[in-house]
Order: C-alpha cells, then structure tokens, then sequence
C-alpha cells in the first residue's frame, strides 16, 4: 500500500499559496465548497506529480481552475438553476459587486488586479486567450466602475 | 462615496478567511494512492499463454517492416533564413523551453520546415517577418506583460536587440508595414492600449491612435502602408476601425453587437486592398462558454461582412496569399467548444476563395492555440507577388468528391517526439499492450513528458481488460487502473518509461510507477531499431482469446506522427504468413480512419480466424484512402 505524507515541499506550497488560491477560486466559483475541493484536489494531484512539474505555483493555479471550471459545469448540469454564488460579506461593496459579473469575469479582475497574474497567465488558467481575458477586463471594469464608482487611474 | 482604486478595494480579498485544507488534501492523496494500487491478480486467459502470445508479437514487429510508408511525408532544413521566407507561409510554433520557432509551410500541403536561422528561435512571442524576409519583430518573453517590449532582429543572427527609443512597455502584436518602413504595435497598459508606429531602427516612435476607455489592438496595414486597422475595444463594444498611418480620427468600420454578436480580432487587409478578413468571436453567454470563431470576410468599407465558410470548428487568425486569391488560417480539428482555447487540435488550412476548397496544411503541435502566429510573409506587395504556379498533379490523386486533397503532414523530428513514439512501439513490442493481457499499457496524450538525467521519462496509463461477446461480436471492457482525469488529463499517468537514446539507438532504461514486477524485466532494456520513415501506422500489439473454438485476433493499430495525409483515413491489408513467410488465408482489409491527433491509436480487428498454417505473422500494407 502506497502512502503519500505531506511532504515538505507540498507543505510549503500550501503555505505559500493555499490561502491565496482558495480566495481565487472562492471568487472565481462563488461557493466556497468548489473552492475547497478544486484546491484540496490540485494539490493532492500536484503531490502525487511534484518530480514532474517545472513551476509549481503555475500548476498549481492552472490546475485548480481548470478542476474548479469542471466542477461549475457539472453543476449547472445537475441543477441549472442552483443559485450558488456565495454571499461573502456585506462589509465590502467590492465583493459583493464582483458576485454580478461572470465567473470568468471576476476571476479575470481579481487575477490580473489583486494576484498579479498577466493576462497571459490568466488566459491559460481559465482555459481562454489573452484578447478575451482583455475583453473580460474592460467589460468587468466598466461594470464595476458603475457599481461602485472606481475610479479610472490605477 | 467610495473612490478608492480598484486595487485597493480587491486588497479586502485578503481579509476573506479560509479553510485548513490540509486534512482534505491528506485525504485525496491517500484516496488516490490506493486507488492506484493494483491486486496482484490470475492474468485473463490467453490461448497459448504468454509466451505464444510474446512470440506472434516480435513476429509481427518484424513484419512492419513491410509496412509503406505513406506518401509526400517529408521532413528536411530548410535553407537559412533571407529572401527565401518571401512568399512563404510563416508559422510561429511554440516550444517546450518556452521559446517560438518559425516554420514554413508549404501552400500545397507538402510538409512544414523549421527556418534554418539563428534568428529563427527567439525568446518572445507574436513574431512577424519582414516583408523581404530577412528580419523578425517579436514581443520579448518577459514575465510581466506590463514590461513586455519589442524586438528586432535579422533572421541571420541569434540575438535581437530591442526596439531603442523609449522601450514600449506592454507592447503586443507587432506588425511590419507591407513597405518594410514602419512596424505597429499595440500597447497595452492597465485600463487602456493604444497603437504605435516606430521605424525599424527604432526611431520616430509616434503614437496613432488614442483610446483612454479601452484598447485598440491587432493593428493591420493596408497594403500601401498608408492605413492601419484595427480592433477597438472601447469598453462597450468591440469593432473593427481603420486610422490613417500618420494618426488621426479614426473610422468605424464594424459595428457588432457585443452580446449577441460578438466581437472581431485580427484584421488582415487583401494585398489588392479590396478585402479585409478578420475572426469573429462569438463570445457567447458574455464570454461564459468557448464557442468556435469564424473567418470572415468584408470590403474595407466595412460592408458586406459576412463569414467565409460555415463550419462547426473554431477558426481564426487569416492571412492573405500574395496574389489575394486564397487565405491560410487556423481551424480547429474538432469542434468541441470546451478544448478550443486551451488544448492543442488546431491545423494550419489554406481556403481557396475561387474554387473554395480548403486544404489541410500543416497540424499544429498541442500547444494553446493562442501562442501561434500566422503569417503570409509578402503579402501587401501585390504588384510583385509572383503568380501562382499550380501544384504538381497529385499522386494518386483523390476524386473531385473528396473534400481535403493534398493534407499532408510534417513530421516529429524533435528528441521528445522519437522518445515517445520510441517508448510506445517498445511497450507495444514486449506485448505490454495487449488488451487481454494481465494489463495494458497505454500512451495518455497527456503531456506528459519529461526529461531527467536518465533519459526521456514518458508517461502511460495502465488499463485492466477484459474479454467478452457483445452483440454482433467481440470486445472487451476496461477500467483504468489510475483514475482518469479527461479535464487534466495528466492525472490519468501512474506508469512511466524512462528511454534514453544512446550511440544512435533508443532502449528503455527504467520503469517507475505502476508496473508488475515481471512485465517490467520484459521492458527494461529493450531496444528497437529506429525506423526511419516519418508518419505511419504500426500494429505493434495483438492479443488472443479462444471464444468457443475461434480465435480471436485483437490487433493495435497506432498512427506514429502527426496526423495523416488524407481526412478519408487509411486502407491497409494483413496477409496472414506461415513460417516461410508464405500467403496463407484470406488477406483481412482494414480500414483506419483519420487520427486526430499524433500517436492516435487505431481501431481493432475483432472475430479473426488465424488461418491453416498461419504461425500468427501477417504482412500488412496501407495506402491512403482518397475516397475514390
């Protein structure tokens, strides 16, 4: 019987990036089971792989969302009018505007402008080109500008 | 009132408290180890037992010798960069070390050749030729896209250097004027892009257009370098515009309705100037679901758009042949919506607007279809376009019904490539994929390969089959052994062989993961010839099982290479053989249908008597089919 311990370097990466993608994929799937399990389950793939991955941290990322995009889909499958988004706090107006847009696109805003990922990073994540991250950008910003009253210069 | 940036709201997303994940994860990893592990079990019977079985599979090894090779495959250097790229069919194909090389690819279909330059390979992306062929313009391969800049150098030379003045942070998609005099660019910044032209030198940076509420992006000469399109994201909708070179009031060409008609990308002006072609993204359900992208054509006035052709597969990305009667552009092989962005399945077509035929040039490597450029380089300069010569006659040339003549393909030369191609055929030849064996090993398409210090380390996936009637026949059911993971798809390896090539000849050095102790001494150590002919089927594995005084023959049939010439598929012959290698028994013809991707593996033939005599060897040959 094979048994796999946490080892250190997954210790580490979850360390350094479990908090972090769990909040991504919370905001990505608006429900906080998804993000539980795409997270749990990419780094238990990732721990059963680790000689194999070059960049760590980008397979990790890529392969949640792409284990979390399955998820959502299998969902509105099984139930297409499940309402799941999440009600994170009423404390911070940003979070509760992000839950009015796509999937994609508060994944695309809070990728690009809170994790710091480039559109082309973002763009292999969510499994889409970088011109539709762009697109998933502005139309997002300009629905949040009307929100929430972002202002343009950042 | 909240006037804070948008960054600095998101920061609240730190503050969103999270689970331990630790226990969960702990669990999945021990749910997927013992999944993994397999009971050591009473292998399915087989006639003759292993060492028949063991015995007819080398036999028939031998035997593939036999097999022709298909037709019009070739592979060689093209000769170094310079004036030979004029005219030519440019693609930018992503590498594994992260770099791009540039491919020909030949307008009838016969093969694509990497670019024999140093210049060739570079470290960026969007690469674009000069328009006589002896220089390349990319974005550099800097991690962030807000300092990504623009580089140029000659075809001839390894290092480029970058665009001097000013360096254009954010810069995408540089494009040479069809005069050779300017190169534009998009400039991407947080919020808004605008275009740029700068003199390949790079001087007289000039700003073109300006766009404070979104992007202007994908810019496109017209052919006379005096007009640039482009595509305007103003933060509504997305359309296509045209501005004077030197700047100025930009024209609306498009006006697409965002939602339910999408928006278009990559303008490509005709070299007469008569027509621009440009991609239409769906962007279904607000960009919510991939959905396949057509190429469309419209007078550069902006009317009479409408798409080329009317197919369910994604297509994007046009380029003009010189003389403006055909386009190339990139079509994806299925037409799953789900895979289009992310997965490979793409291949290079070439429409012909006066017969409107398309033909199949070259199918890409399984790389994100974004990540490849297309490029006809020359076109613009119509007035010395050369004309064009008509192909050779076709040999064996396919009926007028056939719809894809002349797909060809190019072979995988790269080390990866003949360590894979290597590892499934000794996998296959140690009868390790036979189906009715204890397990059968499978190659997973999953990407899988690495390379470590003891040679190449590709993955499989083990299955566990077994035999049984079905209707109108014979199959069997399998389960995997290691969980299949269709979305990752890697998650479906737990068997690795690690080959190494060694003075000109491939063996397998190792095993790791999940491999019964004795099919692994069968591996370990097997070499095999290397075959010299680029693409073609093997039938590497057979397998046998007695069902009520009939054996039934199961044979592997595995296309090696890209995917194959023609869309009709493959006919080939077995000729069973006794031991002197004469005919005995009925040939079996069998047909192979198109792979869809390299490494495809082909169908089985089921029922089959062996033949009097027949000591399990079989000669068999395959042609084409083209449909006639």
């Amino acid at each position: 019987v094979r048994t796999i311990e946490l080892n250190d370097e997954l210790t580490r990466l979850y360390e350094e990036e479990g908090a972090a993608l769990w909040r991504a994929l919370l905001i990505y799937a608006g429900d906080p089971e998804v993000a539980s399990d795409a997270a749990a389950e990419a780094f238990a793939q990732f721990a059963r792989r680790a000689h194999d991955v070059r960049s760590p941290r980008a397979w990790l990322w890529r392969a949640a969302f792409k284990i979390a995009a399955g998820e959502l889909q299998r969902r509105s499958k099984l139930d297409p009018i499940r309402d799941s988004d999440y009600h994170m706090t009423d404390t911070a107006p940003i979070l509760a505007a992000l839950v009015s847009l796509s999937p994609r696109q508060r994944a695309c805003i809070t990728l690009r402008y809170h994790f710091g990922y480039t559109s082309r990073e973002v763009a292999t994540m969510l499994g889409i080109a970088p011109p539709t991250v762009r697109v998933h950008l502005l139309q997002a910003r300009r629905r949040l500008r009307a929100l929430l009253e972002v202002p343009d210069e950042d | 009132m909240r006037t804070e940036p948008l960054r600095r709201q998101l920061d609240v997303i730190d503050s969103v408290e999270t689970p331990d994940l630790r226990s969960q994860i702990d669990t999945r990893i021990r749910q997927g180890g013992s999944e993994m592990r397999v009971p050591e079990r009473d292998p399915l019977m087989r006639a003759g037992g292993a060492a028949l079985v063991v015995g007819v599979i080398v036999g028939i090894v031998a035997a593939l010798m036999l097999v022709q090779i298909l037709p019009n495959s070739r592979i060689g250097p093209v000769p170094a960069g310079g004036s030979d790229l004029r005219s030519s069919i440019v693609v930018g194909v992503p590498t594994a070390a992260g770099t791009t090389q540039l491919l020909t690819v030949t307008p009838r279909g016969t093969g694509a050749d990497p670019v024999q330059a140093p210049g060739a390979t570079f470290a960026g992306w969007e690469g674009n030729v000069s328009p006589d062929g002896s220089r390349v313009v990319f974005v550099d391969g800097a991690a962030d896209d807000q300092t990504s800049g623009v580089f140029v150098g000659d075809l001839d030379e390894a290092d480029a250097e970058p665009i001097a003045d000013s360096p254009p942070e954010g810069a995408e998609t540089p494009v040479w004027a069809p005069d050779g005099s300017k190169i534009v660019f998009s400039q991407n910044r947080v919020g808004h892009g605008e275009l740029f032209t700068v003199e390949p030198d790079g001087s007289r940076l000039q700003q073109v257009t300006a766009n404070d509420q979104g992007q202007d992006l994908d810019p496109a000469w017209s052919p006379d370098s005096s007009k640039i399109a482009f595509v305007r994201n103003s933060g509504g909708p997305i359309d296509l515009w045209v501005v004077a070179a030197e700047g100025g009031q930009p024209s609306q060409l498009t006006r697409f309705d965002l939602q339910a008609g999408g928006f278009p990308t990559s303008p490509a002006w005709s070299p007469a100037g008569d027509r621009i072609a440009f991609t239409a993204d769906p962007l279904a359900d607000g960009g919510s679901s991939n959905v396949p992208r057509d190429v469309w054509v419209m007078n550069p006035d902006g009317s009479n758009a409408a798409p080329l052709l009317e197919t369910p597969n994604d297509e994007r990305s046009p380029a003009w042949s010189p003389d403006g009667s055909k386009l190339v552009f990139f079509q994806s092989i299925g037409a799953d919506p789900a895979e289009l962005d992310l997965r490979g399945g793409y291949r290079v077509v070439l429409y012909d607007l006066v017969t409107e035929r398309t033909t199949v040039l070259y199918p890409l490597p399984e790389y994100p279809i974004w990540q490849f450029s297309l490029q006809w380089v020359g076109t613009g300069s119509a007035t010395d376009a050369a004309t064009p010569t008509p192909g050779p006659a076709l040999t064996d040339s396919p009926s007028p019904a056939a719809p894809h003549e002349g797909e060809v393909l190019i072979e995988p030369t790269s080390k990866r490539q003949q360590a894979e191609i290597f590892a499934f055929r000794a996998v296959a030849a140690t009868g390790l994929m036979d189906p009715f064996g204890a397990r059968s090993y499978n190659f997973t398409y999953a990407d899988d390969t690495t390379r470590t210090e003891n040679g190449w380390r590709v993955g499989f996936a083990a299955s566990d089959c077994e035999p049984q009637r079905t209707g109108d026949g014979f199959g069997f059911t399998c389960r995997g052994l290691s969980g299949e993971d269709p979305d990752l798809g890697n998650a479906l390896t737990d068997t690795y062989v690690i080959v190494r090539l060694d003075d000109g000849l491939w063996k397998v050095v190792d095993v790791e993961g999940n491999m019964l102790s004795d099919e692994r001494e069968r591996l370990v150590g097997v070499s095999l010839p290397q075959r010299s002919e680029p693409s073609h089927w093997e039938f590497p594995a057979i397998g046998h099982w007695l069902d009520e005084g009939t054996t039934v023959t199961e044979m592997v049939a595995l296309w090696v290479g890209p995917y194959p010439t023609a869309a009709h598929g493959t006919v080939c012959t077995a000729q069973p053989i006794d031991a002197n290698g004469v005919s005995v028994g009925k040939a079996l013809r069998f047909y192979q249908p198109a792979p869809l991707q390299p490494f495809e593996r082909g169908g089985w033939i089921r029922g089959y008597e062996l033949p009097q005599g027949s000591v399990g060897l079989a000669e068999v040959t395959c042609s084409q089919n083209t449909g006639a």
